[in-house]
């Protein structure tokens, strides 16, 4: 039995091979939309998570931008009160308010920005994760800085070295650098808060405040209360999570589209290389019945070429899915709002599984007719004539 | 197309799946045996911010460039040798853009991050066929404005023009002086880091460029 589902399906190369390759993308692409969709909603809960934070109170403005941006360390252009982190603080419900100034500096002779962040010491409270390749983890002085992983090796310094802003004419002395982390900390310069709002000229001003709460479960009372500070506006991570999935998930939708046309496109290409294989193969299905191969028999034959075709579709789309995912991901991260930092496209063996089930499922549904029809055929057809 | 061939183009593809599958899914994270090895971290490569400036400034009659990434890990003991010291390892490889007037080379240019007194400062130094150096610049740096003046001042940055890998880099006798009469320059240290810089790209290219022509000699000789 085997010996023929191969032979059938090796006797007319082209069209196996045209039918097999519409399964390996169809099955590339669900495996990639699925894998992105999972690794995207697992990184962003990651980044979020990491960040300590329940809340931001960020200035007027759209909400979900400004804290995106903010998470991501990138400036806004209108800033909050300083008076607004003192609100924030006498707020019964508020553990953690930790205040963020964060200044883009671009260099346009160098075509490269600095990103500076002033923090307070609460900031440490919110990054316990933070952990100091060398040196120390906070500023004995106004003067000290703190460098991600990133800016100490392109700026070359160590604990102690001397580190020149020129936009800022000042002069300041690496306290530490930190340990990879994989976020965006590792391209930041970070500064005592003072510092940063005397040296970028924002003095009693702030970016954003960071907020963790005694309870998340009075995340909307404290948020219905902090909404009332002036020029200010309060974004929940919660939220701000629901947003993004929800933008992610009306692309999702239309690209589970495009994946089940695909999938359909798949399953009609079997139906219809077995339906054009029983039909020029009537009469030798009819000698096989007519020499004692029970009805049975010619349906699994069938079924077992729609499978065969299928599984090894199944197996070139894993291989193309490993192959175009980096690329597939690094495209989709350039429209996403939030790019979570990491790899997002994680191709688990449970997807695998799932995917290549699927396409086994659909491949043998699409084979039923084309079996049936040739299960019924009858054995005197092979004594006829041509 | 024969049978064969469609069984074997499954075959592969197949195998190819699964291998690919094994690679990144089963194989677990392999660990240095010695716990006492530390994690290597590269910095990032240094980035030619300005093509088009230095082009005009040292290859007027530039039409094109090409990057080349020339791996030096095999050639640690001559580098040693020349640039008298340990390679680092980001000198295991060195980025060559190849500056061309359509099809006749004109020379290269290398950028180099070096270590000064304020921060990095990012180096380029344009170089003729013959190995010598046609130019240096200072693309990016944090310096504050005295010591930029002095590690920027054309004068400064002339006296490397001629030089080649075999040449000595030192301050004030091989190249001018960036003390001041009036105290001893702050610039000094920013400017020596850059000569040591200088000087280690040049090794570095004349030593991936002699292994270039080592190995034309060699297929010469058994073409």
């Amino acid at each position: 039995m085997i010996r023929l589902i191969f032979r059938s399906v090796t006797s007319r190369p082209l069209r196996s091979i045209l039918t097999f390759a519409g399964i390996a993308i169809g099955t590339a692409v669900l495996i990639c939309l699925i894998a992105f969709g999972e690794g995207y909603r697992h990184g962003l809960q990651r980044e979020l998570d990491r960040s300590g934070v329940q809340m931001m109170l960020v200035p007027l403005g759209c909400p979900y931008d400004a804290a995106a941006r903010v998470l991501r360390n990138n400036t806004l252009e209108t800033a909050l009160p300083e008076a607004a982190l003192r609100a924030t603080r006498e707020d019964p419900a508020v553990a953690v308010a930790a205040p963020l100034l964060i200044a883009a500096v671009p260099h346009r002779n160098d075509k490269r920005t600095d990103l500076w962040v002033g923090i307070d010491e609460t900031a440490l409270l919110l990054k316990p994760w933070w952990t100091v390749k060398s040196g120390n983890r906070w500023f004995a002085t106004s003067n000290e800085v703190v460098l991600g992983a990133d800016v100490a090796a392109v700026e070359m310094r160590a604990p102690g070295d001397k580190l020149f802003s020129p936009e800022a004419n000042c002069e300041f002395r690496v306290a530490g650098v930190l340990n990879r982390s994989g976020t965006s900390d590792d391209s930041v310069f970070f500064i005592p808060l003072a510092t940063a709002q005397s040296v970028f000229g924002r003095t009693g001003t702030l970016t954003a405040i960071a907020i963790r709460l005694k309870d998340p479960a009075l995340a909307r009372e404290a948020a219905a209360r902090l909404q009332r500070i002036p020029g200010a506006q309060v974004v929940t991570v919660t939220e701000m999570m629901g947003t993004f999935l929800n933008l992610i998930g009306a692309v999702r939708t239309l690209v589970l589209a495009l994946a089940a046309i695909a999938i359909v496109v798949s399953a009609l290409t079997v139906f219809n290389t077995l339906l054009s294989a029983v039909i020029e193969r009537t009469r030798e299905l009819a000698v096989l019945r007519a020499i004692g191969a029970s009805r049975a028999q010619i349906f699994l034959l069938l079924i077992g070429e729609a499978l065969l075709l299928t599984l090894f579709g199944a197996l070139a789309g894993i291989a193309l899915a490993f192959g175009s995912g980096s690329w597939i991901e690094a495209t989709a991260k350039g429209w996403l709002p939030l790019a979570p930092s990491g790899v997002l496209l994680s191709i688990s063996p449970h997807i695998i599984i799932r995917c290549s089930l699927l396409a086994l499922l659909v491949g043998a549904i699409a084979a039923l007719y084309p079996a049936w029809r040739a299960s019924m055929l009858q054995p005197a057809i092979a004594t006829k004539s041509e | 197309m024969t049978r064969r061939t469609l069984l074997l183009a499954v075959l592969v593809i197949a195998g190819a799946a699964a291998l690919v599958v094994r690679s990144r899914v089963a194989i677990p994270e392999l660990k240095p045996r010695a716990q006492s090895i530390s994690e290597i971290e590269l910095a990032p490569i240094c980035p030619w911010r300005e093509p088009r400036r230095d082009l005009t400034l040292f290859f007027p009659g530039a039409t094109n460039y090409t990057r080349e990434t020339r791996i030096l890990s095999g050639k640690r003991v001559e580098l040693q040798q020349q640039l008298g010291r340990f390679p680092t390892a980001e000198e295991n490889a060195l980025l060559i853009h190849r500056i061309t007037n359509n099809a006749q080379a004109l020379g290269a240019v290398l950028v180099r991050r070096v270590k000064g007194e304020h921060g990095g400062i990012e180096v380029v130094t344009a170089i003729e066929p013959n190995g010598a150096i046609r130019g240096v610049a200072i693309q990016s740096h944090r310096e504050p404005e005295p010591i930029a003046r002095e590690i920027r001042a054309t004068n400064w940055l002339a006296a490397f023009v001629g030089k080649n890998s075999h040449a000595a880099f030192r301050l004030g006798e091989d190249l001018l002086e960036v003390t001041s009469a009036a105290k001893p320059s702050a610039a000094k240290p920013s400017a020596q880091a850059i000569a040591d810089g200088v000087r280690s790209e040049l090794i570095l290219f004349a030593v991936a460029e002699e292994a270039d022509q080592a190995g034309h000699a060699h297929h010469q000789k058994h073409p």
